[in-house]
């Protein structure tokens, strides 16, 4: 739905400040559906990144296509109407203060030159949905932090958009507002088969409402995929992100394993009923990672060699990741564990 | 004391005079100061539309007009308002030297006030695809209603000071009156009287400027 191709871009130097390359490089896809949260520590890009989607920069170089159409090929009036398709919302909300909550959520259907009464009448069912239908004539200095938001993504979607990019749409908010509007934001992507780019720098929104994530460090990628992966790299810079590595007391022979996930939730019960080896959990951090829970923990076995070995070979094959080719440190961790194990049982 | 039957009549007349040159060219300077406040606004270097030249141009006219002392303007501009309307004394022909001295003042203010419209807002409108005419009349004209009501107010007030200024050189109006009635005939009562009427009209203009700015602000 959103393909960024080798896009790079360079702000101009001034006398006073030499020119700063904000982006370098950077490719990037969204497939339909998808809810991707782009993060990175400010001044990675991310903004610049949101911004370049529907143009609002320029990229100095690549192209932008979005639902089939290359923005960077596009006149300024056709780049008008393709921005109708893609929502979006801002840190600080940008609501028009002169206007009520209704005739803000109509304005981008009044600048596409939607009539007046078909504007009303989706502008007040999309505030209804946001549950702002008791807020309609009131003006956003009369609203708090998230229910301005709440008119801001009912604005974004009121011309229909197959794309909604939100830029750190929830970090001036507290966090009761922050987790009711990331759980609006999801239901609606989901409700409205949205596609969404979300850019914030804390890594508990990516957490709760991406189901991909991107990591920007000085303009460039640096990790990206879909969280069930990511988490199951362990040495990702992402991974560690996400599911902290637990910290095992120090010269406990263990063996880390991440469970959790589509398929992967039931492995300690099948590791306890194949194997005839007592399991510890030494240490684990556990986290909430879209609708999926993952674990990753620190296991002690214990048990006769020949039952202890077999099982540690289960234990890698159902975590593939901790056997990432990319991540010979892991690998060595296993065979430290499994040597640790070794002498300890003889 | 003063012979109202003979003054009053007299400083009525002159009253309605300076409401007519001033709200005459008030509504002149409307027309063009906000469209070249507008034009000021856009063409900037970080403008939605940077336009160095006619950036610098416009500038620099806005510049002059208001370097200009409205003594000077007065004479300065006489060949335009003989060409405009025929003659250089009385309160029509001042209306030509007002509006050229109040277009450029309302310009800038008018400048001053738009871009103290958040980016962000213009931002959003782009980003819902609107083109910069849209931009324009629907996020930056009604985002700064409450500061172009103030900068209109004060145009309108200094639009009368220079009215009283014109009646100097024949103008019309309650300056020419003071200066006639107060000044020339050593009547300090007349002037006091002229002083007072000024400062009623200008207290319940600023009044209703700052009234309606701040039912025009949503904050």
């Amino acid at each position: 739905m959103i393909t960024l191709t080798n896009i790079g871009k360079t702000f101009p130097g001034t006398r006073r400040r030499p020119a700063v390359t904000a982006l370098d490089d950077v490719s990037l896809t969204v497939e339909r559906g998808q809810v991707m949260g782009v993060v990175g520590p400010s001044g990675s890009g991310k903004s610049t990144l949101a911004r370049i989607v529907n143009l609002l920069e320029r990229p100095t170089r690549g192209t932008v296509t979005v639902d089939g159409v290359e923005l960077t090929a596009l006149s300024a009036g056709q780049l008008n109407s393709a921005r109708r398709g893609i929502g979006m919302i801002f840190q600080q909300f940008n609501l028009l203060d002169s206007r009520t909550a209704l005739a803000n959520v109509e304005l981008p259907l009044e600048l596409a030159g939607v009539g007046r009464a078909e504007r009303r009448a989706r502008a007040t069912e999309l505030l209804q949905r946001v549950g702002l239908g008791d807020k309609l004539g009131s003006h956003p200095a009369q609203l708090s932090g998230g229910q301005r938001q709440r008119v801001a993504i009912a604005r974004a979607l009121a011309p229909r958009p197959r794309v909604l990019l939100c830029d750190e749409a929830t970090s001036a908010l507290d966090p009761v507002s922050t987790a009711s509007v990331l759980t609006l934001l999801r239901d609606l992507t989901d409700e409205l088969d949205l596609t969404t780019v979300l850019i914030t720098h804390e890594m508990d929104v990516v957490k709760r409402a991406c189901d991909h994530v991107t990591l920007l460090e000085a303009g460039r990628v640096v990790d990206a995929g879909a969280l069930s992966d990511v988490v199951r790299r362990p040495l990702s810079p992402l991974a560690t992100r996400l599911l902290p590595h637990p910290q095992a007391p120090v010269g406990e022979p263990v063996v880390e394993v991440t469970v959790g996930g589509a398929g992967h939730d039931a492995v300690l019960t099948e590791l306890i009923r194949r194997y005839d080896v007592q399991v510890a959990v030494v240490a684990g951090s556990v986290e909430t990672l879209g609708d999926q829970r993952f674990g990753r923990l620190q296991l002690r076995l214990d048990g006769a060699p020949e039952q202890v070995r077999p099982a540690l070979e289960f234990l890698a094959a159902a975590d593939p990741g901790g056997r990432d080719p990319g991540s010979e440190d892991t690998h060595d961790l296993d065979d430290r564990a499994l040597r640790a194990l070794e002498e300890a049982v003889a | 004391m003063i012979d109202w039957d003979r003054i009053g009549p007299a400083l009525w007349q002159a009253t309605v005079e300076t409401g007519y040159m001033v709200s005459v060219s008030m509504v002149l300077a409307v027309g063009l100061g906000i469209p070249l406040g507008v034009l000021l606004l856009l063409t900037a270097p970080d403008g939605l539309k940077p336009q160095r030249v006619v950036n610098g141009v416009v500038g620099a006219f806005v510049n002059m007009g208001r370097s200009v002392p409205f003594i000077v303007l007065l004479v300065l501009v006489a060949p335009v308002t003989r060409l405009v309307t025929g003659t250089t004394i009385g309160s029509t022909a001042t209306i030509v030297p007002l509006t050229i001295a109040a277009v450029p003042f309302l310009a800038r203010l008018v400048e001053a006030s738009l871009r103290e419209v958040h980016p962000g807002k213009v931002e959003a409108a782009r980003a819902m695809g609107a083109s910069t005419r849209q931009i324009v009349r629907t996020v930056l004209l009604p985002e700064a209603r409450p500061g172009l009501v103030a900068a209109a107010t004060v145009t309108l007030i200094a639009l009368i000071s220079y009215s009283a200024m014109a009646g100097a050189i024949g103008g019309g109006g309650l300056g020419d009156f003071a200066i006639r009635y107060g000044y020339q005939r050593f009547d300090t009562a007349v002037t006091v009287a002229t002083v007072v009427v000024l400062l009623v009209m200008v207290q319940l203009l600023q009044s209703a400027g700052d009234r309606l700015a701040r039912r025009l602000a949503h904050r």
